[in-house]
């Protein structure tokens, strides 16, 4: 009875341990920042804070921005971690939660250490950022989704005593703390800035530790099983101030002040302990299960940094940032049940974290016009009392160090910025880190220096709309010779009246929407000929079966009322250089997308080389500095005012070819499909083929002479004739 | 296979005029001779006005496989304005 009472007690305390301190224990502490470019830099950037990043190193920097900016990026971080003496095993009344003691002793055979000293996780912290800004002349307003702190904990081990149980033992955690920031900023002077932000910051953390021993040879020591779950979140609310001082083109000074934030958590607990008799069945087994809430103190911190630019290539900034751990307590260290019990009783504990002291420095070099070199090294209290951490920990030893570089790459309009670092600390209590971070942030600016850059359509803040309606009219008779004669020829397809609408939608920054609609009126055609042409034209693999082209001549076919050419949309983004259209179109295939041949007699091999001019569909297109493309996915039967698929048709498309501006323009296409020829909305067979053609193209011009040919070649089957 | 070639010359001194030269070809199986289609236009073009355009062309094939009723003549009254 005895040892039943103690094993029951042993137990109970274990639980009581794991649940009101260290199940809270794998949580984390602050990470190193947000933006690459300034994680980069050592996170030095409280006195420059010049890109949307600011909102969290110092919103006064935002009233300094020109124009708009959003960027988007991933820091990772991956973590081995050493602890010579791993995880204790030791009797409840020798725990002391602020050393890491998780798992307690039950029977004397049990050891009272782990042997699991070493854990790697790789990208246990993974965090993407989105940040944004917008300025308004007098004012700029920012803001952006981010993780501030997070962590991620998964230790386990195995062990057999000297009676030769097993003893299974593990903990899985997990914690973050997203930002929702919105930041505003004035450029009060020349020379002054002020800003301030808010951050909406949302808690969630997830846990579970589980304890098995089984399988004694001393009849007397009982199997046992524990498991604790528990999962929770809540929101609170920081606020953020800033100023920053530009003594000089060279000198600036900033400072910022963060006031941390109060959560009130609220989640659920699950706690259950089993204790197995000789014959493996449950004699005991105590379950609880409690909505909860805790208070969660968010640390509030502040710093001042410098930022000095020697040289218009160099800028060197350094940050002194003060966080204050002593308010800071882990989430389930201060917790209440809606419901306690046995297992789940209501618990305060202080872990007894101090300030902590952060000193760091960060230099960049402008090595070209697109190529920027940075990199930086910190050093920092941790906050964490030094025998506070154990295996099971994630947050970084006393003190911590990291050192990144990276480089920053102008690509057209983009800017990418990329890291490398490492961070490392060794705790008193025998715990090493190792740490390798990787960040990379996509940066688009728009407005302000984007202005200057080639190919920028801005147009100034002017809103315009250009629109063109033209009027046709195609007179065109052919005439054959026969035998010395001229005689007319009864095919016609071009005789017509018809209209074109184009027009130009532009905005602040420049055109962003471009629509065609071409429409003709056939006025005389004579459809069979015009068929018999198509079908003569047309390139076949296989011999022509006369009596059925015959048949299928002698049908009834009938004028179009209308038809339709060109009928698209083209959504003008990224400045033009990556465009959606919709609609009809040329297929972009060959010299097709280039030659305008509405109103010519001189007609490109479109009818053969794709089955049509136009399709249906959408295509994604564009304008670089070095080259233009255009890819489609059309409907593959180029209907003009038959808008479906038929017989499983579908065509892709796409032509990558030079500038249209340059004199020597070439390119090269590739289409793949199963398309239906079609004349107008007369399709030339009953069935699709399938085309695979690959193309080369070229054009040159000169004040008088424009030359152009391709060259094409394909692999063309019938699909199901 | 497919090839176009294709040259337009503005008159320097008549810059409203302009010849066109188009070659077009399609041999449909280039293990079989003859079974190109192969034509050639020889055009010309002029401007009467910013949106009035008398085009004429004149067209030989050298090869088509299923023939044709001999050399054609095109021409064209163009009007594309506002």
């Amino acid at each position: 009875m005895m040892k039943k009472l103690f094993l029951y007690t042993g137990i109970v305390a274990l639980l009581m341990l794991l649940f009101t301190f260290k199940s809270a224990r794998a949580s984390g502490i602050l990470l190193e920042g947000l933006g690459t470019r300034a994680v980069t830099m050592g996170g030095a950037f409280i006195g420059l804070a010049d890109d949307s990043s600011a909102i969290y190193w110092n919103p006064a920097g935002l009233g300094r921005l020109k124009g708009s900016e959003w960027a988007s990026g991933v820091y990772s971080m991956s973590t081995f971690i050493r602890d010579r003496n791993s995880a204790s095993n030791l009797y409840p009344y020798q725990q002391n939660p602020n050393k890491g003691d998780i798992f307690p002793r039950v029977y004397p055979t049990e050891p009272t250490r782990f042997n699991n000293e070493d854990e790697f996780w790789p990208s246990c912290a993974t965090i993407p950022a989105i940040t944004a800004y917008k300025n308004f002349e007098n004012f700029t307003m920012g803001g952006g989704i981010y993780a501030i702190g997070g962590n991620y904990s998964k230790w386990n081990d195995s062990l057999i005593d000297s009676t030769n149980a097993n003893i299974d033992a593990a903990i899985r955690a997990s914690m973050a703390i997203v930002a929702f920031n919105v930041s505003v900023a004035k450029k009060v002077t020349d020379k002054l800035s002020l800003g301030m932000g808010m951050d909406i910051l949302y808690a969630r953390i997830k846990g579970s530790i589980d304890k098995n021993y089984r399988g004694s040879s001393d009849p007397q020591q009982l199997d046992y099983e524990v498991r604790l779950e528990s999962e929770s979140d809540g929101m609170g609310l920081q606020g953020t101030m800033g100023i920053l001082y530009e003594f000089s083109p060279q000198w600036s000074i900033g400072a910022v002040y963060r006031t941390g934030a109060k959560f009130d958590l609220n989640g659920d607990t699950y706690a259950r302990m089993t204790v197995f008799g000789p014959d493996g069945k449950p004699i005991t087994n105590l379950e609880e299960e409690s909505d909860h809430h805790h208070e969660f103190v968010f640390p509030p911190s502040w710093g001042i940094g410098i930022a000095y630019k020697p040289t218009p290539r160099l800028t060197l900034a350094t940050d002194w940032q003060r966080v204050d751990w002593t308010k800071f307590n882990w989430p389930f260290g201060n917790i209440h049940y809606n419901n306690p019990g046995v297992l789940l009783k209501n618990t305060v504990i202080d872990p007894d974290w101090y300030p902590s002291n952060g000193y760091r420095f960060g230099w960049e070099y402008k090595y070209t016009s697109r190529l920027t070199l940075r990199g930086g090294y910190c050093f920092e209290d941790s906050g964490i009392p030094g025998d506070g951490e154990d295996i099971t920990l994630i947050s970084i030893g006393n003190p911590i160090q990291y050192a990144n570089v990276g480089f920053g790459y102008k690509w057209d309009i983009w800017n990418l910025d990329f890291m490398l670092g490492t961070m490392w600390g060794d705790s008193s209590g025998g715990v090493s880190h190792r740490c390798y971070d990787l960040s990379f942030t996509f940066t688009r600016p728009f407005g302000g220096e984007s202005e200057k850059l080639p190919g920028s359509r801005a147009t100034g803040g002017i809103e315009t709309q250009q629109s063109f309606f033209y009027k046709e009219l195609n007179i065109a008779p052919e005439y054959f010779l026969d035998e010395g004669h001229l005689k007319f020829r009864d095919v016609d397809a071009g005789t017509s009246l018809g209209f074109e609408y184009f027009r130009i939608f532009s905005g602040e920054y420049g055109d962003w929407l471009t629509t065609d609609l071409q429409v003709r009126f056939p006025i005389m055609g004579h459809r069979k000929r015009a068929l018999r042409n198509a079908y003569a034209n047309f390139n076949l693999n296989f011999d022509f079966d006369q009596k059925e082209l015959e048949d299928i001549l002698t049908t009834e076919t009938m004028d179009p009322m209308y038809e339709i050419h060109n009928a698209y949309a083209n959504f003008k983004l990224n400045a033009g250089r990556s465009n959606i259209k919709i609609g009809h179109f040329d297929v972009p295939f060959g010299l097709e997308p280039l030659i305008d041949t509405h109103s010519t007699l001189l007609q490109t091999q479109a009818t053969k080389n794709i089955g049509f001019k136009k399709d249906w569909g959408l295509s994604v297109n564009g304008a670089l500095p070095s080259f233009n493309y255009e890819a489609a996915a059309t409907l593959g039967c180029g209907g003009t005012t038959k808008i479906w698929r038929k017989d499983g048709s579908y065509l892709l498309s796409g032509r990558i070819g030079t500038p249209t501006s340059e004199d020597f323009q070439y390119g090269f296409s590739l289409l793949y499909g199963r398309v239906l020829p079609a004349l107008y909305d007369d399709y030339l067979f009953k069935n699709t083929l399938n085309r695979k053609r690959v193309g080369l193209d070229s054009q040159y011009s000169t004040v008088h002479i424009s030359s152009r040919g391709k060259l094409l070649m394909e692999r063309m089957k019938t699909a199901t004739c | 296979m497919s090839s176009l070639f294709e040259v337009d010359y503005t008159l320097p001194k008549y810059q409203k005029w302009q010849l066109e030269t188009q070659i077009k070809s399609f041999i449909n199986d280039l293990e079989k001779s003859g079974s190109d289609d192969t034509t050639m236009t020889l055009g010309v073009s002029c401007k009467l006005t910013n949106e009035i355009t008398l085009r004429a062309n004149y067209i030989h094939d050298f090869n088509l496989r299923l023939g044709r009723e001999g050399d054609i003549l095109g021409s064209q009254l163009c009007y594309y304005g506002f």
